[in-house]
């Protein structure tokens, strides 16, 4: 005859018996930590919770217990469920690894009518024609994109300012389409411009064909037209009269838009957000500079350190989380893509937080001159005489010969966030990336030492701020959520 | 016992509690703020601070490299009791993916 168990079975007071599952543990601030299991699910903790757990004295009745239980830090007698949930995310993250590459960059001119000196691509004078793609480096290109195992391919455009070469354009969308009628992917194009030379019978190609427009807005006219100068001192207001003409056209939400932050923007985040929301933007993109080409030579990169990027940073974000709080549904971009790594088992495209790196394997550049990068930063560090992350080229190499190559696999193998010095034991991994490409121009290696790596220290502070106000606020929180979902 | 030379700190951490590999990693994740050499003695490991820059906070330093080394020291004890774990998810996680051959 059955029997209820001992009541002795049914005391959880005590340490129970559990046994840890793969788990990481960092500082949060100075009294708690933050702990992170293999799909990079995560719970804040104090340091007595961090040796207590680790110990086995957590004893079952414990709130702790039942957080950790739920979110597979720990097995016990009751369930052992967790180690094929935990498989099954941890899969779900990393398949889309298998899909490469999804996003191919053509650089259509390097012509540009602008001259910032924050570009990070070395531009040429826009009546040089030397710097612009051909048909045959056009055609070569497609092979190596028809290649791609990826069931989704975005191609875009970009320069230089890409509308300076606008028959490139139609050329490749015309040749892609045509061979997409027996590939049958799932293809999209977007035309990255400044738009100060867009004209109607473009946005009509781009109507007709469903292209989407990203382009540059730094903010205010005194602050966009003093980063990003050309003849006429008007690069905001082309920009405006672009975006409006343009949503016309395609639709209000085919067309985005991108900051740069500059020493000149450090202290105006609040004027810099209110620009996209008087633009009736459905968010904004906080991007710091990048370690190359113009940006580099004009020492526009070494114009602000860190530290007043990341309190640019947190300002505009607690702007937009104020926003957000009285009811203005408003999303800052990178937020958004570390919270879905955060809050969701999905993983971003975004190149910089993949790892393994997204060199190549994300996103792949095929240069004017039909030179193959493993990113845009690739060629831009090319520009400086850089070539380490030259693949190849287009009327060379097979598409075995440039994604097999030693120039692709050794950064991505030696880069590798999972087993680095300092990412391995990191509690943030799973939410980083490993840019490869950052660290060799840099520190000069792949790898880099993250102690002393701008990208480590913004991103752990990145990380750090966006758990620290969903801890102290529920509804920022829910904010978070809404976000992660939305990206 | 620690001494204090100039503005050097230098510690001593029993090689009975502590691993050289806790010890690395301590070294390694403060490299920002301290230069550490390691020496080994009968029974210590013996770890000279040295600030790797002005901003370096020299006054907390013994007690940064202490914490950071026993938060590495239960890292790796974490790492060796969940190996196998980590290893069966892994291999769960990436069976049948059709990447490999075979």
């Amino acid at each position: 005859m059955a029997k209820f168990r001992d009541v002795a079975a049914f005391d959880d007071s005590a340490s129970s018996g559990y046994t840890m599952l793969p788990w990481r543990f960092t500082s949060l601030d100075d009294e708690r930590y933050v702990a992170t299991n293999m799909a990079g699910e995560y719970l804040a903790m104090s340091r007595e919770e961090i040796f207590d757990f680790a110990s086995g004295r957590l004893p079952a009745n414990d709130d702790l217990y039942t957080d950790l239980k739920s979110r597979h830090f720990l097995i016990d007698a009751d369930t052992d469920v967790a180690v094929d949930l935990l498989a099954l995310k941890v899969r779900t993250k990393l398949a889309p690894l298998a899909n490469f590459t999804g996003l191919h960059i053509f650089v259509t001119t390097l012509r540009c009518e602008h001259s910032c000196p924050y570009c990070q691509v070395s531009r040429a004078n826009d009546d040089k024609r030397e710097f612009d793609m051909t048909e045959e480096t056009a055609m070569r290109a497609l092979d190596l994109v028809f290649a791609s195992p990826s069931p989704a391919i975005k191609i875009e455009f970009q320069g230089g300012e890409s509308l300076l070469n606008m028959p490139m354009i139609r050329f490749i969308v015309a040749e892609a389409l045509r061979r997409n009628a027996t590939a049958q992917r799932n293809l999209a194009f977007v035309i990255a411009t400044n738009l100060a030379v867009l004209d109607e019978e473009t946005l009509a190609f781009a109507r007709e064909h469903g292209i989407l427009m990203s382009t540059s807005l730094d903010g205010p006219a005194d602050l966009h037209n003093r980063n990003r100068p050309r003849p006429g001192k008007n690069s905001h207001e082309k920009a405006i009269d672009g975006i409006k003409r343009a949503r016309t056209a395609l639709g209000h939400y085919n067309v985005g838009a991108l900051m740069t932050t500059t020493a000149a923007s450090l202290s105006r985040p609040r004027e810099i957000i209110d620009e996209y929301i008087r633009l009736d933007f459905g968010g904004i993109f906080l991007r710091p500079l990048s370690p190359y080409g113009f940006a580099i030579k004009t020492k526009t990169y070494a114009a602000y350190d860190q530290r007043k990027w990341l309190n640019f940073y947190f300002e505009g974000l607690d702007y937009i989380i104020d926003l957000n709080l009285a009811g203005h549904e408003f999303i800052e971009h990178y937020a958004a893509m570390v919270l879905k790594k955060m809050l969701t088992p999905l993983q971003t495209s975004y190149v910089d937080l993949m790892s393994p790196a997204g060199i190549g394997i994300g996103a792949i550049v095929y240069n004017y001159d039909g030179t193959v990068y493993a990113s845009d930063e690739s060629r831009m560090l090319a520009e400086m005489g850089d070539t380490t992350f030259a693949l190849g080229n287009v009327h060379d190499n097979n598409f075995a010969e440039i994604m097999l190559g030693e120039a692709l696999l050794n950064p991505l193998e030696q880069s590798f966030a999972g087993s680095v010095p300092g990412c391995s034991w990191c509690a943030f991994e799973p939410w980083c990336g490993a840019e490869p490409v950052f660290h060799h121009a840099t520190q000069g290696d792949f790898v880099g030492k993250k102690p002393l790596s701008s990208f480590c220290t913004r991103n752990m502070s990145v990380f750090r701020g966006l758990i620290s106000r969903m801890e102290a606020d529920p509804e920022v929180r829910r904010i978070f959520e809404r976000w992660a979902n939305i990206v | 016992m620690d001494s204090v030379t100039g503005r050097a700190r230098t510690v001593l951490l029993s090689r009975a509690a502590f691993s050289m590999e806790a010890v690395k990693r301590a070294s390694y994740s403060l490299m920002a703020q301290y230069d550490v050499s390691v020496a080994v003695s009968d029974d210590d490991i013996v770890c000279t601070l040295s600030p790797a820059n002005k901003a370096s906070p020299m006054d907390t330093a013994e007690r940064d490299f202490r914490r950071e080394v026993v938060d590495q020291d239960l890292r790796i004890s974490i790492e060796q009791r969940t190996e196998a774990y980590r290893d069966t998810i892994l291999g769960l996680a990436f069976s049948r993916t059709g990447l490999q051959d075979g």
